[in-house]
Order: C-alpha cells, then structure tokens, then sequence
C-alpha cells in the first residue's frame, strides 16, 4: 500500500508507535537506567497510581482551568489591540513597534515581576499564561486586519459601513481563518507558558507535577507529565484546526 | 454600486449578501421579504443559500446586481458590470437590466466602454473623451 493512500489519522500515528516501540526496545534492552528512562509500563503504572489516589484530576482540573481562563483573557486583550492596530495607521505606528519589543521577552523573564506585583497565588499564574497568548494572537490579528482584501473594503464602505461596522461586517469575517490560525498559535503559546506559570509557588497542576516528580527522582511520573501536557496541547490545537479548515473550505 | 468584479463577500450565501445592501434599521421579517422580491428579479430565488464559490461568473454578478437595488438608491451606479462576463451571459445580463431598471425606476449611470452597449441600455449617452487638454464630454443623444 503506498504510503500516499493511507487515512490520515492513520499516517499521524505512525511516528508515536514507531517511538514506543524504540522507547520499549531501549529500555528492555537495558541501555538506561530506569531513573533515567522508565519502560513505558512505569509510566502507565503512574498514570494507574494518580487515578487511584484521584490526584490526577486535581492536576489537570488545575491546569486546564488556567490555560482556559489565561487564554481567554489574553485572546481578548490581543483581538481588541490588534482591532485598534489593523483599523487605523495611526494607532499601528505608534504602537507597533513598543509591542513588538516586548514580545521578545522569555517567558521566565516576567515571573519576578509577576511575584512582586501579585504574589503567588492564581493571579500571577494566569496572567503569565495571557502574556503567553497574547503576542501570537495579537500579532496575526493586526497583520491579517491590515491586509484585507481592499476590494471587499470598498464594497464595504459603498454600502454604508465604517469603523466599527466595517470591522465587524468585512473586515473580521474576512480575516477569520487568520485570526483563527493566530488563536492556535496563541493556545499553543499558552500551554508553553502555563508550565513557567506553574513553577511560581504551585501545589497543583502539570507543571507542579513536573517539578515535583523532579525532586522525588520519580522520572516516570516525569514522562507521564510530559505525555499528558503533549495529548491536552494537541486535543485543544485539533479543535481550533478544524475549526480553521472549515472555515478556509467554506470560502475556496 | 455595481462593480466590474460581482465582490460578493464569499462567508456569505448569496441572500445574505443581498441582506448586506438593505437599507440600515430595515426591520427583518421586510428585510427578509425584500432580498427574496430582488433574487426573484435576477432569476437566483432557488440559489438564495448558495455561497459565492458554488455559482458562476454571471450568477454571482446578478446577485451584485440584486444587492445594490436592495440599497433603493436614488442612483444606481454600474461600473463596467458586463465586462467581465462571456458573450451570452453578457447578453442575457443586458435584458435584465433594462428589466430591472424599468421595474426599480431608479436613476442609472452605466460606464461602459461597449458603445453598442450603451445604445441600446440608455436613454442618453454621455461620452467621455480625454484629450491633451484634460477630458471632453458630449452628449450623443
């Protein structure tokens, strides 16, 4: 069968499977120790053990309510700014280049601040997951609004429409698939960050587990982290594709 | 306004692009009835929920043409709306014109460079010449 022809959930899974198997065939052959690189058994057991115990909810209902709040805060902010920013020169001038500055700062840079601002309660985690969201989302939004297409613009304005009615009629409809694409982007940003945002004095999430699992030497724990934040990332990021592709199909 | 390209806006059906020329505050069960009177004039009734990319060249210049009467301008202007279409459609596009404009008794400014054209959809003529000196008018009729 060519490779061309198979399903493409099918050829998706071949790169997972095909490192599974090599993980298993490493580490049954005993080219790690098992601190270093657990079998995927030991890892599975973990994920059999944070059930048993009902930690693991506790873990992702942490996580998940932070991503989810952090990115909606931070995907409003970026779309209204990047509203402002597409509908008028002016403003995109003067603002461009100060937002661009500041999204070359790491994440990690912003923690202290964060910490002495806010403390270390859910505040600082949140907005360090926004910031997160933010540049991705804002960039793409100005850009995408900018650049509709200016035939549509003048169709707009023929009939009646000016700033905030062209923006919501013409130009935000025209822009979708790439604010949607920038609304990935923002949410794959955002889980990068929610690790940053969990290391500030957490006691729950992904993040905490983590570090956690770090300092009690437990690696499958580790990997099991690691697995659960690459499985939630791609499950959120699948939903917003979709979502993209309807949309470019419904227009070409 | 009519342009030479249809620009229908392509998210949406070709109804709710004629929706899109109604007058502003038209109440919606009106609104409703005054996209379907108009895509029954330009003969797309059956095509209300079609997308732009699903119908041709000509399809989509007459729900263009159904979206600026929608407007009830005092003047409908048409810039070059046949240039783009093939021979036949731009035929039958010239009958429905002349149909719709005697339905709408709006006032219609045609730009065109077909003179034949203009002879046969206007009442006057206005040509337009530029010259060394700037442009020239006249009327031909």
């Amino acid at each position: 069968m060519r490779l061309a022809k198979l399903p493409v959930a099918l050829a998706g899974l071949a790169v997972p499977v095909l490192l599974l198997v090599i993980w298993q065939s490493v580490t049954a052959a005993g080219l790690f120790s098992t601190s270093q690189l657990p079998p995927p058994g030991d890892v599975v057991a973990a994920l059999g053990g944070l059930l048993r115990r009902g930690e693991l909810w506790a873990h992702l209902q942490a996580s998940l309510s932070r991503v989810s709040l952090g990115y909606l805060a931070g995907a409003a902010a970026a779309l209204a700014l990047g509203s402002l920013v597409g509908l008028s020169v002016i403003v995109r001038r003067m603002l461009a280049p100060t937002v661009a500055a500041f999204r070359t700062v790491p994440s990690l840079a912003w923690v202290p601040l964060l910490l002495l601002w806010f403390g270390i309660d859910e505040t600082p985690k949140l907005l360090l997951v926004a910031i997160g969201a933010f540049f991705p989302i804002y960039t793409t939004t100005a850009s995408a609004l900018s650049h509709v297409d200016a035939q549509l613009l003048e169709v707009g304005r023929a009939y009646g429409r000016h700033g905030a009615s062209l923006l919501t009629t013409v130009m935000l409809p025209a822009a979708a698939p790439e604010l949607v694409n920038g609304l990935r982007l923002g949410l794959a940003n955002a889980w990068l960050f929610l690790v940053a945002a969990e290391l500030i004095a957490s006691s729950k999430g992904l993040g905490f587990l983590l570090i956690d699992s770090q300092n009690t030497g437990r690696t499958d724990v580790m990997l099991l982290a690691i697995v659960l934040l690459a499985g939630l990332g791609k499950l959120s990021d699948t939903a917003l594709g979709t979502l993209e592709n309807r949309m470019v199909r419904r227009r070409s | 306004m009519v342009f030479q390209e249809p620009r229908l806006l392509p998210w949406r059906s070709l109804a709710a692009n004629v929706e899109f020329g109604l007058p502003p505050g038209t109440a919606r069960s009106k609104g409703a009835a005054t996209v379907q009177h108009w895509l029954d004039v330009v003969g797309l009734r059956e095509f209300g929920n079609h997308h732009p990319r699903q119908v041709s060249g000509g399809m989509a210049q007459r729900a263009g043409l159904a979206r600026a009467l929608a407007r009830r301008p005092g003047v409908l202007l048409l810039d070059e709306p046949l240039a783009a279409l093939d021979a036949l459609t731009r035929l039958r596009m010239q009958d429905l014109l002349d149909t719709v404009q005697q339905e709408a008794g709006t006032t219609t400014v045609l730009v065109t460079h077909d003179v034949e054209e203009a002879v046969i959809l206007a009442d006057r003529v206005l040509v337009l010449r530029a010259d060394a000196t700037g442009a020239a008018a006249r009327w031909a009729r």
